[in-house]
C-alpha cells in the first residue's frame, strides 16, 4: 500500500512537469506580443525593444523557461502580472477564495442532492416517480452551466429582484454587522451554487442510481432480506456503502468538471476568482498570469487524482497499480 | 451483435433522443429556406427588434434577424461538434489499437502520456490556445479534437487487449493472416459498439465546451454566429432580450439531450448489463 502511494506521487511528477512546460511553449509561441498592449502604434522600435527587455520577452524561448521554472522551483516566484505589476502568487492567492467558496459549496449541494434523490430514485426504480427524476436529471446533464446561470439571473435577480446575480458582496458589505455579512454572502452564493451544482448533481446522481439499483439486486442484499434485516438497514448499512464506491473513484472527474464550470460561472456572476482572472489574462496576453493560473489548474486536478487514487487503494486493496490502470 | 428493429424502436432512450436530434437537424437544413434573411446582414434602425412576421425571432443588437443567425449559428456549431469527434476518434482508435497491439514499452509510454492529458485542465487550456491563437473554426476544431480522444484510446485499448489472446484471434494468425487484416477485419468490427457509444457522448460534450467557449467570446467570432455568442449578445437581460438568450439556450439543451439519450439508447441496446 505505502509502495503503491509513493509510486503514484512520483509518477504526478513527469506528469506536472511535462503538461506546465507545454503550457508555457503554448502562451509563449501564440501570435500576439503583450508589450504591444503598452505602446501606440507611432512609438519607435527602441521603445518597444526597452518594454520588451523589461518583461524578458527579447531572450530565447529556453532561456526564458529555465529563469521561470527556477523561479518558481526555488523560490516560489511566479513573476508579476504585466498588467498591473502585482505578483502573481498575490493575485491568484485572492482569486482563490471565491474560487475555492463557489466550488466547495457547489460539491456539497450537488452531493446532498445527487445522493438523496439517487437514492429515493433507485429504491422507486422503473416506476414513474423514478422516470420522471430520471428525465428531468437527463435535462440538467445536458444543460449549459452558464446558461443556466443566465436564466436565473435574469428571473431572480431582474425580475423578481429576490437575490443579487454578481460579485461575492453588497457594496455597502463592509458597515453590516456580523450577521449581516453572513446573510449577504449567503446570498450572494446562492445562485452560482446551483448553477454550478445542478448539472453536477445530475451526472452524480445518475451513477449513485445505477450503484444502488445494481446492488439493491445483488446475491448479498437478498441474503440480508432473506435474514429479515430491516429494509432501512438494508438500506443505508449494505447498498449505499457499495454504490458510493464508485463516487469516490469519480472525484478525479467531478474537481476538474468543478474547476471548468467554475471558469465560466464566474464570468457569468462577476465573481472575483482564478476563472475570471484567467479569462482577462487571456484577452489582456498577461503571461505571467496566464502561466500561474494554469499551473494552479494542473496542481489542484492532479492532487485530487492522486488523493481519489489513495482513497481507492485503501477502500479496494485490489487496487494498487498506483498510476492508470484500467 | 444482432440488432432488430422492433428492439430499436421498444428502446425508448434510443427513440426520443434519434428523433430529437432528427427534429433539431432539420431545422438546421431547412431553416434557410424559412426565412430570405441574412444571418451577417446589419440593419441599425432595427435594433433589439421583438419577434415579428419580417423577424421570426427578432433581432439582436446590430439589427441582424435572429432566426438566420440560430440556423447559421447551429450548423457551425454541429459541424465544429462533428468534425473534432471524427478526428478525435480517429486519432483515438489508432493510438488505441496500436498501444494496446504493441505492447510492451511503446504502450506503457502511450499510456503515460494519456495520462498527462487527461490530467490537463481541459477548459483551462483550450482557453488559452483558443484564446491566444488566431481565432479561427479550424484551430477550435483541432484543439477540441486534441484534447478529447483520450477516453477513446482507453476504451479501444482495453477491448483490444481483451480480444487479442480470445481463440478467434490466434487462429486467424494461425491461418497466416497478416496483422493489418486481423485488426481491421477482425479486431476492429469487435470493438465498434463501445466505441460508438463514446463518440456520440463526446459530440455532446463538444457541444457543451464550444458554446462555453462561443459564450466567453472566444469560440466563434462575429460576424459569424454560434449559439454560445449568440447567448453572449443575450446576456445583459436575459429575460428582456429572451429572444436572444432562450432559443439558443434551448437548441442547445435539446441537442445535447437528444445526442445524450441516443448515446445511452445505443449503451443499452449493445450491452444491457453495463447501461447506467
Amino acid at each position: 500500500m505505502f509502495h503503491g502511494i509513493v509510486r503514484r506521487l512520483l509518477s504526478a511528477i513527469p506528469t506536472l512537469l511535462i503538461g506546465i512546460t507545454l503550457c508555457f511553449l503554448i502562451i509563449h509561441l501564440a501570435p500576439g506580443n503583450p508589450a504591444m498592449r503598452f505602446l501606440n502604434p507611432s512609438q519607435s522600435a527602441e521603445t518597444q525593444e526597452i518594454i520588451r527587455e523589461r518583461f524578458s520577452l527579447n531572450q530565447s524561448l529556453m532561456v526564458q523557461y529555465g529563469h521561470w521554472l527556477e523561479r518558481v522551483l526555488f523560490h516560489f516566484d511566479f513573476g508579476y502580472s504585466f498588467y498591473n505589476g502585482k505578483s502573481c502568487v498575490a493575485v491568484l492567492a485572492s482569486a482563490l477564495k471565491p474560487t475555492l467558496l463557489l466550488s466547495f459549496w457547489a460539491l456539497i449541494f450537488a452531493l446532498f442532492v445527487g445522493i438523496s434523490l439517487g437514492i429515493v430514485a433507485a429504491t422507486k426504480a422503473d416506476t414513474r416517480f423514478d422516470r420522471i427524476i430520471n428525465s428531468i436529471m437527463m435535462v440538467f446533464i445536458s444543460t449549459p452551466a452558464f446558461w443556466l446561470g443566465l436564466m436565473l439571473i435574469g428571473l431572480f435577480t431582474i425580475r423578481l429582484g429576490w437575490l443579487p446575480g454578481s460579485h461575492l458582496h453588497s457594496l455597502y458589505y463592509d458597515q453590516l454587522n456580523g450577521f449581516g455579512q453572513i446573510l449577504d454572502s449567503v446570498r450572494h452564493l446562492i445562485l452560482p451554487v446551483l448553477t454550478l451544482g445542478l448539472p453536477l448533481a445530475a451526472t452524480l446522481f445518475k451513477y449513485i442510481r445505477a450503484g444502488m439499483v445494481d446492488a439493491l439486486q445483488s446475491d448479498y442484499i437478498l441474503a440480508a432480506k432473506a435474514r429479515g434485516f430491516r429494509q432501512s438497514t438494508i438500506l443505508w448499512k449494505y447498498s449505499l456503502k457499495n454504490s458510493l464506491l464508485p463516487v469516490v473513484s469519480l472525484l478525479g472527474m467531478i474537481i476538474p468538471a468543478l474547476l471548468s464550470g467554475a471558469l465560466i460561472i464566474e464570468v457569468v456572476f462577476a465573481l472575483p476568482g482564478v476563472g475570471r482572472a484567467m479569462v482577462t489574462a487571456v484577452f489582456g496576453r498577461d503571461y505571467p498570469i496566464l502561466m500561474a493560473g494554469v499551473s494552479l489548474a494542473f496542481f489542484i486536478v492532479i492532487l485530487f487524482n492522486i488523493i481519489a487514487d489513495i482513497i481507492n487503494m485503501i477502500l479496494d486493496p485490489r487496487i494498487q497499480t498506483g498510476s492508470g490502470g484500467l | 451483435m444482432k440488432i432488430f428493429p422492433q428492439k430499436i424502436l421498444k428502446n425508448r432512450s434510443l427513440s426520443s433522443g434519434f428523433t430529437t436530434v432528427a427534429i433539431v437537424f432539420l431545422f438546421l437544413l431547412l431553416g434557410p429556406l424559412l426565412t430570405p434573411n441574412n444571418h451577417t446582414f446589419q440593419d441599425l434602425s432595427a435594433s433589439l427588434q421583438t419577434p415579428s412576421v419580417s423577424h421570426w425571432m427578432g433581432t439582436d443588437y446590430y439589427g441582424r434577424d435572429v432566426f438566420a443567425r440560430l440556423v447559421y449559428g447551429g450548423r457551425i456549431t454541429w459541424l465544429v461538434a462533428v468534425i473534432s469527434t471524427f478526428f478525435a476518434v480517429c486519432i483515438g482508435t489508432i493510438i488505441g489499437l496500436f498501444s494496446a497491439y504493441r505492447g510492451g514499452w511503446i504502450d506503457f509510454v502511450v499510456m503515460r502520456f494519456v495520462d498527462v492529458m487527461l490530467a490537463f485542465p481541459k477548459l483551462f487550456v483550450v482557453l488559452l490556445i483558443v484564446g491566444l491563437g488566431a481565432s479561427s473554426t479550424n484551430l477550435l476544431i483541432g484543439v477540441l479534437a486534441l484534447f478529447s480522444w483520450m477516453e477513446i484510446t482507453r476504451i479501444v485499448r482495453s477491448e483490444v487487449i481483451s480480444q487479442k489472446n480470445r481463440t478467434y484471434i490466434k487462429s486467424a494468425r494461425a491461418l497466416g493472416l497478416g496483422t493489418p487484416r486481423i485488426i481491421i477485419k477482425h479486431i476492429l468490427p469487435n470493438i465498434l459498439s463501445p466505441v460508438i457509444v463514446s463518440s456520440v457522448l463526446l459530440i455532446s460534450t463538444i457541444i457543451l465546451v464550444e458554446s462555453g467557449l462561443s459564450f466567453l467570446g472566444l469560440g466563434i467570432q462575429a460576424p459569424n454566429a454560434s449559439w454560445g455568442s449568440i447567448l453572449n449578445d443575450g446576456k445583459i437581460d436575459p429575460l428582456g432580450t429572451w429572444w436572444l438568450s432562450v432559443p439558443a439556450g434551448l437548441l442547445i439543451l435539446t441537442t445535447v439531450t437528444g445526442f445524450n439519450l441516443i448515446g445511452d439508447g445505443l449503451q443499452k441496446l449493445f450491452d444491457p448489463r453495463k447501461s447506467l
